[in-house]
C-alpha cells in the first residue's frame, strides 16, 4: 500500500470536492484531503482509510443518504441568509431549505436527491 | 411569418424574472441565426398568445417559459394557457417545450396525444439562484443552461433525442466547471465560494435529472445511434403511447 494511491485519487476528485464530506468510517465522516492528511502520517486510522480507498468501498445506499443530508446540512449552515434560493414559485433561504430538509418535505426529498446523485457521480471517479 | 414563438410572461411576477434569461437569450440567439422568430411578453394573455398561434398556423415550435403545475402551463398573471383540458388544439403538429415546473407529469402526456411532434419539460420543480442581475453571471444562468441549450439544437434540426443529449451534456459540462473553476466567478458581485458552488452543482443535476422528452410512439425522425448517456435513460412505452425519456434518478418517481 503506498500513500500515491491515495493522492491520486484525492487528484481525481473535482477541486471542490475536496474539503467536502466524502467517506464513512466508522461513525465519522472524513474528507478527501482530511484521509490524505491521515495516511500521510501514517497512522492506523490511514490504514484504514487507505484500505477503503483501494478497495473503493465508500458507501453504502443507507450511508449515501446519511451522507447527502450531511453535506446539505453542512453547506447551507455556511451560506449566508442572503443567498437564496428558488424553487418553482417560492424563495427560499438557506435556513428554511435546512428545515425543509430536517422536515422531510418534497422540497427536502429532491434536495437529497440531487445531492445522492452528486454522490454517486463523484465516487466513480 | 413565424416559425419558433417565444413566450416570456415575466411581467408583475416576483419569481418568471430570474428564470427570463431562457426565453431572452434564445430569442436573441435565434434572431442572429436568421429564424423567423417572435417572442410574447407583455401581451402574454391566454387569449392573445391563442390568437396570435390561430393567425400563425405556419408556427412549427413553441417555446414557453411560465409558471406550471402538473397539468397546466400558466402565462401572465398565472393565467392557465395549456391544460389537459384547454387549447390543446393548439399544439398539433408542433414541437412544444415549455421551462415549467412539473408538466411532464400530465400537461406533457396530453400535449403528446394532442397531436405534437414532441415535448419537452420538467418532472419537478425547476429550481434557479435568484440573484439581482438575474442574466448577469454565468452562475445566475448556470442551472438553466441545458434547457436553453436545447432550443439551439432543435434550430440545428437535430432530431428529438439529440437535443435532448445535447441538453444533458451542457448541463453536465456545466457541473464539471463548477466543481473545478468556482472561484473564478462571482455571485451578485462576491466571489463564488466554496459552499455556493456545491450548492449550484445540486441544483444544476436536480434541473438535468427531472428534464424530459416525450415523443409519440412512432417519432417522424428515426432516433441516431444511442450513444451510451441514453443508454441509462428510462423508455416506457407503456404510459399512453409515450417514448419518454429522463436520466435514471427519476425512476424512483414514477
Amino acid at each position: 500500500m503506498t500513500v500515491e494511491i491515495v493522492e491520486e485519487w484525492v487528484n481525481k476528485l473535482p477541486r471542490i470536492e475536496r474539503n467536502q464530506p466524502l467517506v464513512i468510517h466508522g461513525d465519522r465522516v472524513y474528507t478527501p484531503n482530511e484521509i490524505l492528511a491521515e495516511v500521510r502520517a501514517g497512522t492506523s486510522l490511514g490504514s484504514e482509510l487507505q484500505r477503503i480507498i483501494e478497495a473503493r468501498a465508500f458507501t453504502t445506499v443507507e450511508e449515501k443518504y446519511a451522507l447527502a443530508i450531511l453535506r446539505l446540512k453542512e453547506r447551507l449552515k455556511k451560506l449566508p441568509e442572503t443567498y437564496k434560493t428558488l424553487i418553482g414559485e417560492k424563495i427560499y433561504t438557506p435556513s428554511q431549505l435546512l428545515e425543509e430538509i430536517e422536515k422531510g418535505t418534497r422540497v427536502g426529498r429532491m434536495l437529497i436527491e440531487a445531492e445522492m446523485t452528486n454522490l454517486e457521480e463523484i465516487l466513480k471517479k | 411569418m413565424t416559425k419558433v414563438l417565444i413566450i416570456n410572461p415575466h411581467y408583475g411576477d416576483e419569481a418568471l424574472p430570474y428564470f427570463e434569461c431562457a426565453p431572452k437569450e434564445v430569442y436573441k440567439y435565434l434572431a442572429e441565426e436568421g429564424e423567423d422568430v417572435a417572442i410574447i411578453e407583455e401581451e402574454a394573455t391566454p387569449e392573445y398568445i391563442r390568437d396570435y398561434i390561430l393567425n400563425h398556423p405556419e408556427i412549427e415550435h413553441i417555446y414557453g417559459m411560465g409558471h406550471g403545475s402538473k397539468d397546466t402551463y400558466t402565462v401572465i398573471d398565472a393565467e392557465p394557457f395549456l391544460s389537459t383540458t384547454l387549447n390543446l388544439d393548439l399544439v398539433k403538429d408542433r414541437v412544444i417545450s415549455l421551462l415549467s415546473c412539473l408538466t411532464a407529469n400530465d400537461l406533457g402526456p396530453a400535449i403528446i396525444r394532442a397531436g405534437a411532434i414532441a415535448y419537452f419539460g420538467y418532472s419537478e420543480e425547476v429550481i434557479t439562484v435568484p440573484v439581482t442581475t438575474p442574466c448577469g453571471s454565468r452562475f445566475a444562468i448556470a442551472p438553466i443552461v441545458g434547457d436553453i441549450e436545447k432550443e439551439k439544437s432543435l434550430h440545428a434540426k437535430k432530431d428529438y433525442m439529440e437535443c435532448y443529449k445535447d441538453a444533458i451534456l451542457k448541463w453536465n459540462e456545466e457541473i464539471e466547471y463548477w466543481r473545478e473553476h468556482y472561484d473564478e466567478e462571482t455571485y451578485d458581485s462576491t466571489p463564488v465560494t466554496e459552499e455556493m458552488a456545491a450548492d449550484v452543482v445540486n441544483k444544476i443535476i436536480h434541473n438535468r435529472d427531472c428534464f424530459t422528452l416525450m415523443l409519440p410512439t412512432s417519432p417522424p425522425a428515426p432516433p441516431s445511434p444511442v450513444p451510451e448517456i441514453i443508454l441509462s435513460m428510462l423508455s416506457i412505452t407503456a404510459l399512453g403511447g409515450l417514448i419518454l425519456h429522463q436520466t435514471p434518478a427519476l425512476r424512483r418517481w414514477f
